[in-house]
């Protein structure tokens, strides 16, 4: 499993088994695009809904999310990741991301 | 596991469970039961929530708690801020 | 006692002897330990008594108290052991449960508070009296296919166009299916209302509360006489059968803690 080189400040934050500290990292990290990815998409849809785009638009933004989709699952699956294990568990207040999205 | 929804196998039926749940304990003493103004008459709200480390906390607790709290309290995001949910 | 003592308070009773059945309510504490291991009993109020355990202030006090409820393990601990001692008195007549985590300092405000209260007190006995409360929990079945492909677009000219609208024609089926779900939990609220005395909706549970995969849709307590329990029964099974895309979970028979506001009628969600 190949991570990325990391900054010296990076190494300074990484909780003290490198083992799961690496991996919580490249959790966290993972699970902080896919709420952007949601959230993108989210935003697309309503823009959709409104009208207000034109087919050329659509159809980049569609494109793009796509890519983006397709390039998470890849991502998830260098790392040997299900989508489940991305989510950042917030105690009491619960996951960051909703089951149903 | 749910019992109730064998559709096709004849109609689903309704689980009749005794088993006590903490979440449906929680649901009732802390939001039920008789109130009156004791001398330490403590409900939940006046608890510090975030020192209550549960898995289980019931719905009113998160609908108390607004989306931005929650996104600040993750840990290890110190330079992360995103748009609420 | 030596040691400072507060007092926990567990529920309000009637005074005087119990009803026939059940035993009384005195052989019922002596069966029974509260949240400190403490024995019960009772602080006699005019026409009402007031259950109770002596406990030791350096952990029942405001503040060390504050700091226990923030305990998981101590939480679960002490909630189950009131509930139990709530739960063993139903035995041996009505019984209005506290709000859990009661306490007072002296036993004589526990005796001024049954006086203030007197009558309020007995109005909510009464109202309980030979009724049950009873919890229904209502979820999807199963969570919608929410991966399904759809038609796959024949027209791969506007890929792009055809995935957005893929996700959108899924998450409107999500949500449709979401307030559909919705509409039925309160037909089935409904339905079994109109089979109990009083009803209240609690919060619905989230996920991690619950521990289920499917979202809940309903969380209803229904306060059903005990006489009229198999037509709550039929109610219910009605109500299963004829929703079933949705599944019923009944709990109880659980003491009347959702019908106990001696102000009037409780609110629920």
């Amino acid at each position: 499993m190949a991570l990325p080189e990391r900054e010296p400040s990076d190494r300074r934050r990484i909780a003290v088994d490198p083992e799961t500290g690496a991996r919580d990292l490249v959790c966290l990290v993972l699970t902080v695009v896919e709420l952007i990815r949601e959230l993108m998409e989210r935003q697309a849809l309503r823009r959709v809904d409104e009208g207000d785009l034109s087919d050329e638009q659509v159809e980049a933004i569609g494109q793009t999310l796509m890519a983006l989709e397709q390039r998470m699952a890849e991502l998830r699956e260098h790392f040997g990741l299900s989508p489940d294990d991305l989510n950042i568990d917030l105690g009491p207040l619960g996951h960051l991301l909703a089951p149903e999205g | 596991m749910s019992l109730s929804s064998t559709v096709g196998a004849g109609r689903p039926r309704p689980v009749w469970t005794e088993d006590v749940a903490l979440v449906d304990l929680l649901d009732r003493l802390l939001a039920g039961g008789v109130v009156v103004a004791g001398e330490i008459t403590l409900s939940i709200a006046d608890v510090d929530l975030v020192r209550i480390s549960l898995r289980l906390l019931i719905a009113s607790v998160r609908a108390v708690i607004g989306p931005m709290e929650a996104m600040e309290g993750a840990e290890g995001l110190e330079g992360g801020r995103r748009g609420a949910a | 006692m030596t040691a400072a003592a507060c007092v926990w308070l567990y529920a309000v009773v009637p005074a005087g002897p119990s009803p026939g059945g059940g035993g009384s309510v005195e052989s019922a504490l002596a069966a029974i330990s509260g949240v400190a291991d403490e024995p019960l009993y009772l602080v006699p109020g005019p026409g009402v008594a007031a259950v109770a355990g002596a406990v030791p202030c350096e952990d029942f006090d405001e503040e060390p108290l504050r700091t226990h409820l923030a305990d998981v393990t101590w939480l679960e601990r002490t909630v189950r052991i009131h509930h139990g001692a709530v739960d063993a008195l139903v035995r041996a007549g009505p019984v209005l449960p506290m709000r859990y985590a009661t306490v007072y300092r002296e036993e004589s405000s526990v005796a001024a508070m049954l006086e203030t209260h007197r009558e309020r007190l007995a109005a909510a006995l009464e109202r309980i009296t030979g009724r049950t409360e009873w919890g229904v929990k209502v979820y999807l079945a199963h969570r919608s296919a929410t991966e399904s492909d759809g038609a796959r677009p024949a027209d791969q000219s506007s890929p792009g166009t055809a995935y957005l609208l893929r996700r959108k024609a899924q998450r409107d089926d999500r949500l449709q299916t979401r307030q559909r779900a919705g509409e039925e939990a309160d037909r089935i609220h409904e339905a079994l209302a109109a089979a109990a005395v009083e009803n209240a909706r609690h919060p619905l549970q989230t996920a991690e509360a619950s521990g289920r995969g499917e979202p809940m849709v309903l969380n209803g307590a229904y306060l059903v006489d005990d006489e009229r329990l198999p037509a709550f029964e039929k109610a219910v099974a009605s109500c299963a059968a004829d929703h079933g895309a949705l599944c019923v979970e009944v709990t109880g028979p659980w003491p009347a803690y959702s019908f106990t506001d001696i102000g009037g009628l409780p609110e629920g969600e």
